[in-house]
């Protein structure tokens, strides 16, 4: 009988243990890795997450195995009073305007930045870039990790479709809320450290297959800037012109960052806010790769090297 | 002598009786009768009016056979006051004539394509077999003639509509006029057959400063409005009119079947100061009516419903298309709150009805998919133009079922407009929205899904193999290649 007893109580213990387990597995919790997962499509987000988040650190994946085209996540707090209907309307209406204008050859590049002066909503200097383009080719999947403050976002896509339509006008975009209480979520823990100089890209790495994390350093200039704030990853193919992938890259121009890419991109970062970023990359074939810092209106840095 | 005169007289109206029995109005149930008296005289020449609509003439003497002629056209009709327009049109008239049958019948259309382009004559919501389902997969050339054949089934009694599905050019054919609506009735109706009933078949469209009707033409700002939100047009029509009349006594109820023909339009309906109540959807009847104040009818979608004449002999009220807010934020049309109106109902000056018809509580059993059985959960992402990423590929199988067997769709909206998705050749049970279970088991063809939102729906693949089309039923969108190929083997 008491053994009976015994058992039952074991029994018992072990499904209050799992449960507790679990369902602690289930919410975002402190000191919890918090991962939110994107699968991409042609033009939108499938996001498996609530729209609330907790702040501090988290973890972006970008799969884009369902899309036929390349896309990217970036993230934007609005500033206090902004709607995320106000960013999709005054906001994006005013920059589908100028890349109209400019696509059709009413303005020059040179008058970009007065006619968004005149679109542009006055609110729009106080919009937070969190990041970037984090570039991924279909079938590729991308990391990148972010600490957010508490505020509204915005998740978007600022690629372009081959008829030259940002992807956010075309429905990519997903909208959610970030509040307090988990800014303890662990840190990145990356495995290897990139450091961009003013003409260098170096790394401290060896290239081999498989998942691989990294930090980024954005070395600063004498005005306290970051001499660089990208890096992407491409894999190189027999004839592949980086100068032509820097051009790509250049949203401004009128085929700038459009589909069809000129190279397959494996992830990176635009990083706008922090001296340090985080992204993780996979890296499944062995060949010919390179490190790309895209340079606006330049030559770009790139690092290439080979993966056995 | 008067006996000879009486003699005549006889044998006149013998032959009358006999060429009206022939023409098929022998069996004419009670609510089409005082229509058929009133026209008695052009009923002869098949114009036949039904729930306020010419009926497609039964050239088949045959009890249980429906059989007809449908041609598809281009005329020069006017379809707004003041102005004719190039259009195209089923038998000469938009909408073309409504097809009307009973459960069990059988169908026989005999369909010319006199148009210069392909096109097919989709019959929506129907459980049919797939070559004669009217699918992009059966187009029809031009000039040239084909016969649909099917069977209605039993438990299908409902408000159904026909149009054409070319593959890229549905949104064309529509817009030009091409759709009729389809009554399949029960003979054992659950509702009282006196009830006044009208079929109004919504819709809309675009003119130009001539009159003609408007297209967005390629490369404008117009065409890139209409990829995204669909065409939507300024001018709204029920059946053949602009803001018809209706009559209604007080105390009346009549029942409306309602369909949403157009091309993009969502209509919310409603009629201050009265309810309605919501007695059917796609595929029929409910089991249990909803008293609503409101009816949202998205692309495809019809609804049964009963319209109470409460208030006053004499006065007159408006059904009007209240703002529905559809689009994505960036693409909203500036005015797209207004209220539209759509139809006058006039309430007669003969005294309120004193015995008032009240509505059954339960109208008929609808059998349950159940969940437990469903052996496959398939899961479709909508964006703008494609469903999973990808653009319809005639060539391509998107996804493959066996035939009789139960399975259940997620449909996922990705984006912030609304996206109705339909599904051929059979209906299904919305089971739950964004996880909250739905209040009752229906049958419908078309599920909207708010942007956003998602839904589920049951269904089994009974009956017919085939490959069966699924896709947005914004027929711009679905042109773009937003839909797909579900092969029932």
């Amino acid at each position: 009988m008491l053994n009976l007893f015994k058992g039952l109580l074991f029994i018992i213990t072990t499904i209050i243990t799992s449960l507790i387990f679990l369902m602690s597995g289930l919410v975002y919790g402190q000191s919890q890795e918090v991962t939110v997962h994107v699968e991409a499509m042609d033009h939108a987000f499938d996001v498996d997450a609530p729209k609330e988040l907790p702040s501090g650190w988290i973890t972006f994946v970008l799969s884009n195995q369902m899309a036929g085209e390349m896309h990217e996540i970036s993230l934007v707090e609005l500033p206090e009073g902004v709607t995320h209907e106000d960013y999709l309307t005054d906001y994006m209406i005013g920059w589908e305007t100028v890349l109209r204008e400019y696509q059709e050859g009413v303005i020059e590049r040179s008058e970009i930045s007065d006619r968004t002066n005149e679109l542009l909503p006055e609110w729009s200097g106080g919009l937070r870039y969190v990041t970037e383009r984090g570039l991924a080719s279909p079938g590729r999947t991308a990391e990148r990790t972010v600490y957010l403050e508490p505020g509204e976002y915005l998740l978007i896509c600022w690629l372009k479709t081959e008829d030259g339509i940002i992807h956010i006008m075309r429905g990519m975009h997903w909208e959610f809320n970030v509040s307090g209480g988990a800014e303890d979520n662990p840190l990145p823990n990356p495995e290897s450290r990139i450091t961009l100089y003013e003409n260098e890209i170096e790394v401290d790495w060896e290239p081999i297959k498989g998942k691989h994390a990294f930090e980024v350093g954005l070395n600063k200039n004498s005005n306290g800037g970051s001499y660089h704030n990208n890096l992407h990853l491409v894999r190189l193919e027999a004839g592949t012109d980086l100068e032509e992938v820097n051009e790509w890259l250049d949203w401004y121009k009128v085929g700038g960052l459009r589909s069809p890419s000129p190279v397959e991109f494996l992830g990176g970062i635009v990083e706008r806010v922090a001296d340090t970023a985080y992204f993780s990359v996979n890296i499944k074939e062995p060949g010919d790769y390179a490190w790309v810092v895209f340079v606006s209106q330049g030559k770009g840095l790139y690092k290439i090297f080979t993966v056995e | 002598m008067k006996q000879k005169v009486f003699l005549v007289i006889s044998v006149v109206a013998l032959l009358f009786t006999i060429v009206y029995s022939t023409a098929g109005g022998a069996e004419l149930p009670f609510y089409a009768q005082e229509k058929e008296i009133e026209n008695s005289s052009k009923m002869i020449k098949s114009e036949k009016k039904v729930a306020g609509h010419p009926v497609l003439k039964n050239i088949s003497s045959e009890p249980g056979i429906v059989e007809v002629e449908l041609t598809a056209s281009p005329e020069r009709l006017s379809l707004k006051p003041g102005s004719e327009s190039n259009v195209y049109a089923y038998n000469g008239t938009v909408p073309g004539p409504m097809l009307e049958a009973f459960e069990g019948d059988s169908i026989i259309v005999h369909f010319t394509n006199n148009l210069s382009e392909m096109t097919t004559v989709h019959w929506h919501g129907l459980h049919l077999p797939f070559i004669m389902d009217g699918s992009p997969f059966h187009p029809i050339a031009a000039g040239e003639s084909f016969t649909y054949r099917f069977r209605l089934h039993e438990g299908t009694a409902g408000t159904y509509w026909y149009h054409p599905h070319p593959h890229h050019r549905t949104a064309w054919q529509v817009g030009m006029g091409l759709y009729g609506g389809i009554i399949v009735r029960d003979p054992n109706n659950p509702l009282p057959n006196t009830l006044e009933d009208k079929l109004l078949i919504l819709s809309d469209n675009r003119f130009d400063e001539n009159g003609e009707l408007d297209f967005a033409k390629a490369n404008t700002r117009q065409k890139q409005v209409d990829d995204m939100n669909g065409r939507e047009g300024d001018v709204l029509f029920v059946n053949d009119e602009i803001m018809p009349e209706l009559s209604i006594r007080s105390g009346e109820v009549q029942r409306w079947r309602i369909v949403n023909a157009s091309g993009a339009r969502t209509f919310r309906l409603g009629i201050e100061g009265h309810k309605f109540t919501h007695v059917g959807s796609d595929g029929g009847l409910f089991e249990h009516p909803e008293v609503i104040d409101e009816i949202v009818l998205a692309n495809g979608e019809r609804a049964e419903v009963l319209v109470h004449g409460t208030a006053d002999p004499g006065s007159k009220v408006t059904l009007q298309a209240l703002p529905y807010d559809r689009y994505m934020a960036m693409w909203r049309p500036e005015d797209w709150d207004k209220r539209r109106e759509l139809l006058k109902l006039t309430y007669t000056s003969e005294p309120s009805v004193e015995k008032q018809f009240v509505v059954p509580e339960t109208l008929r059993k609808i059998p349950t998919l159940k969940i437990e059985d469903a052996t496959e959960t398939r899961i479709m992402r909508m964006s703008n133009g494609k469903i999973n990423s990808k653009i319809m590929d005639m060539k391509r199988i998107d996804e493959t079922a066996e035939l009789g067997a139960t399975e259940i769709w997620e449909i996922r909206n990705l984006v912030g407009m609304d996206h109705p998705f339909h599904l051929h050749g059979f209906q299904f049970q919305v089971i739950d929205r964004n996880n909250v279970p739905v209040s009752q088991r229906k049958w419908e063809d078309v599920v909207n899904v708010p942007g956003f939102e998602k839904a589920r729906f049951i269904v089994r693949y009974d009956n017919y193999k085939g490959k069966w089309m699924y896709h947005c039923h914004i027929l711009d969108h679905e042109d773009q290649g937003m839909m797909g190929v579900l092969e029932v083997k």
